[in-house]
């Protein structure tokens, strides 16, 4: 039942009770009030009319006794016939009127009484006055008047004390009337309190009591005890407030515990994730951006989304996102707090507001630097694949050819031998054309065997060496082999204990072939140094660096980009094939290294080959 | 004495000068065989001293030619010098020689002195 209700049926309850009560009073007040009517009527006007019979009695008999006293005095005696006679007729009216108001037999029976002996008492007046005027002994008069006073004053008495013991019991039961009055008022009255406290009682049973739990529940739930439901359970107001905070704790606890589930999925996210107000400002950073980036949310919230991308990276602005919707899978690059550039992988979309109206824009980005390595790493391996299938092809080809090539030149070779039995010896021109013709063919079977030697990269036999043991190798072989005239040797070693494993043969033809180049860039003068240091390969792979500097004329720019095609030869006098730093170029390669060569015209060359560390991958 | 050798090679024109500048110097007597199918059969006939082989001939490779030549009585015993106009990745000197799993390897072109250096060595190995 709804408390207003309640309350209501409680008051009417009280106000019935206190109807009720009024009631009860009001008829005993009008009971009491009868009561004392009739005490005041009955008891007041026979006290009054007996107290005027009894005076004019007996002023009748004093009157009589001064008529008596007055002989010869015959005014005095006029004067008190006068009075007795005034004086007996106060005594009949007073007699009337008690009769007239008496109403109970004892009422009666004692006017009857006190009018028998005023009836006396007036005869012996009138007796006694007729006997003063004939000159009796007075003494005896005077005695029997007072006998006779005595009686009828005795007579009065009595009725007088009867009336005073009626009106004291009158006025006894007046007493107790009131007493009961009282005790009945005090008796409502203690009800009504206790209906008051009944009242206080319920109140806090209803209302305060159940407020207060909820009030207990509600601080605990605002504590963040979302799972806690108030017990409070009534039909009334507050068992409905109880329900409404108990549907909106469970409201509460389903968004907050979504919350919490969605920030949880966001924290664990392996991509990062960003967004942005309308104004391109950064608003919120998951933790996987934080690790990308290299930076605290907080050094990151309100800047703007473009300081995000590395240099020269694409960046997408905000104001193109929200007019496109969404950008997917663009490959661009983050800057991380070192200044690396991390590549993403960069996707985007449009957040609306709880109205369907953009309200900033989301970010998702993959770090994909593994993937970039791997694809690079991928890249390499099907260069190198198709550098080899190219190569392999054209080892093919170069044996064709070299077959097809060789076979004349062994004819041509035996033709001039032929020749020169049949006709050489005397004719000295004969002798130096045969002579031409021996050393074109020998050219032209250098140029054949290089080309194969190009083409065809041999089984390499690994093993692991030191680079310095190569350098000092390939310097004993150009020691021995040419002349060093007055070119100067200088080495330089790393002394880091580098190893490497490679073809010796090969890394060694490769070396003099570098060598061989510096010699012939300096001429007569000159120092060529070679040294060793570590250095790094593409892949962040560790190598060793073994340059061979030289003093010489360098090379002009515009053939540097062309120093490593097969063919290409500054060397006019026919010493070269030009297919030296192709070859060196190709091994160094099948190393898994790489040969760079720096110049500058007037001052020398630098040529590095740099092979990678025994250990590693290649 | 002279040396008969046999000299097997599709390349007529080189087999020719071969043939006239070895027998110019008087010490060697030449065949010359140019069809490589026969030359099992006429090495068989002629039972030289020494045979020259080239090793890429249109029909049978010069290797399997010696492989087949062992197989005869014959010619068990008749040492071989192969001819290439393919270079090994081993390089030999142009017009010079090598020896690979106890034959001889002669680079093409060649020269005659040359030649005639590693028909005499290979001769002298003959078992007698």
């Amino acid at each position: 039942m709804r408390l207003r209700q309640q309350f209501s049926l409680w008051l009417l309850f009280i106000a019935v009770c206190v109807g009720l009560m009024s009631v009860a009073w009001v008829q005993r007040a009008h009971r009491i009030k009868a009561q004392f009517d009739a005490f005041a009527n009955l008891t007041t006007p026979g006290l009054v009319a007996l107290g005027q019979i009894k005076a004019s009695a007996l002023a009748q008999l004093q009157w009589a006794e001064v008529f008596a006293s007055a002989e010869g005095d015959a005014r005095v005696r006029r004067e008190a016939d006068e009075a007795v006679a005034r004086e007996r007729a106060r005594y009949l009216e007073w007699t009337g009127v008690y009769r007239g108001i008496a109403r109970a037999p004892e009422e009666h029976e004692t006017l009857d009484t006190v009018e028998r002996a005023g009836a006396a008492l007036s005869a012996r007046s009138v007796e006694f006055m007729a006997q003063a005027g004939q000159g009796q002994d007075l003494a005896e008069v005077h005695e029997e008047l007072r006998k006779i006073e005595r009686r009828f004053a005795r007579v009065v008495d009595r009725a007088i004390g009867w009336h005073l013991e009626d009106a004291q019991a009158q006025k006894t039961a007046l007493t107790q009337d009131l007493d009961r009055a009282a005790r009945l008022s005090l008796a409502s009255g203690a009800i009504l309190a206790l209906l008051a406290v009944g009242l206080g009682v319920f109140m806090a049973g209803r209302i305060a009591r159940p407020l207060g739990r909820l009030a207990d529940d509600m601080r605990v739930v605002g504590q963040g005890a979302l799972d806690r439901r108030t017990a409070v359970r009534s039909r009334d107001e507050i068992g409905q407030v109880a329900a409404t905070f108990n549907r909106m704790a469970e409201d509460l606890q389903q968004t907050t515990v979504s919350k919490h589930y969605v920030d949880r999925i966001i924290t664990s996210m392996a991509d990062t994730l960003v967004a942005t107000d309308l104004e391109g400002r950064i608003q919120t950073v998951n933790a996987s951006a934080e690790r990308v980036l290299g930076r605290r949310a907080a050094e990151l919230v309100n800047r703007p989304l473009s300081s995000l991308f590395a240099p020269g990276a694409t960046a997408p602005s905000v104001s193109d996102l929200l007019t496109q919707g969404t950008v997917r899978n663009l490959e661009t690059a983050y800057t991380a707090s070192d200044g690396r550039a991390v590549p993403v992988l960069f996707s985007a979309a449009v957040m609306p507001d709880a109205q369907g109206r953009p309200a900033g824009v989301v970010c998702v980005a993959s770090d994909i630097t593994e993937r970039t390595k791997a694809q690079e790493a991928l890249r390499r391996a099907q260069d190198q694949l198709a550098q080899s299938e190219k190569l392999a092809a054209l080892g093919r080809f170069a044996a064709g050819v070299a077959h097809e090539v060789k076979n004349p030149l062994a004819i041509i070779q035996g033709g001039v031998e032929f020749l020169a039995l049949k006709v050489g010896g005397q004719d000295q021109d004969l002798r130096e054309t045969m002579q031409m013709i021996e050393e074109s063919v020998q050219r032209a079977d250098t140029i054949v065997r290089d080309l194969l030697k190009f083409a065809r990269p041999s089984t390499q036999k690994r093993e692991v060496v030191a680079p310095e043991e190569l350098v000092q190798g390939t310097l004993s072989l150009l020691t021995y082999g040419r002349a060093l005239k007055t070119i100067s040797v200088e080495t330089r070693f790393a002394q880091d204990g580098l190893r490497v494993a490679v073809d010796k043969n090969q890394i060694q033809q490769v070396l003099l072939n570098l060598m061989m180049n510096a010699l012939d860039a300096m001429g007569e003068q000159g120092r060529l140094t070679v040294s060793t240091a570590p250095a790094s390969l593409p892949g962040e792979q560790l190598g060793c660096a073994i340059a061979v500097a030289d003093t010489g004329s360098g090379i002009a720019p515009e053939h540097r980009d062309k120093l490593f095609e097969p063919f290409f030869t500054t060397k006019r006098d026919k010493k070269g094939t030009g297919l030296g730093l192709s070859i060196s170029k190709t091994i160094a390669e099948s190393h898994g290294g790489t040969l760079t060569l720096e110049s500058e015209l007037g001052k020398g060359t630098v040529v590095t080959l740099v092979l990678p560390l025994q250990g590693g991958p290649g | 004495m002279k040396t008969d050798v046999l000299v097997v090679d599709d390349e007529q024109d080189f087999t020719f000068f071969v043939k006239k500048n070895l027998e110019a110097s008087g010490r060697f007597e030449v065949s010359v065989c140019t069809d490589a199918t026969k030359a099992v059969e006429r090495a068989r006939q002629l039972r030289p001293h020494v045979i020259l082989l080239d090793i890429m001939m249109p029909g049978i490779a010069g290797e399997e030619l010696a492989v087949q030549l062992q197989a005869h009585q014959e010619t068990k015993h008749v040492p071989v010098v192969f001819l290439t106009a393919l270079v090994r990745e081993d390089e030999a000197p142009t017009g010079g020689s090598h020896e690979i799993g106890g034959h001889t390897f002669v680079a093409k072109p060649v020269k005659i002195q040359e030649l005639m250096r590693v028909l005499d060595e290979a001769t002298s190995k003959r078992p007698s």
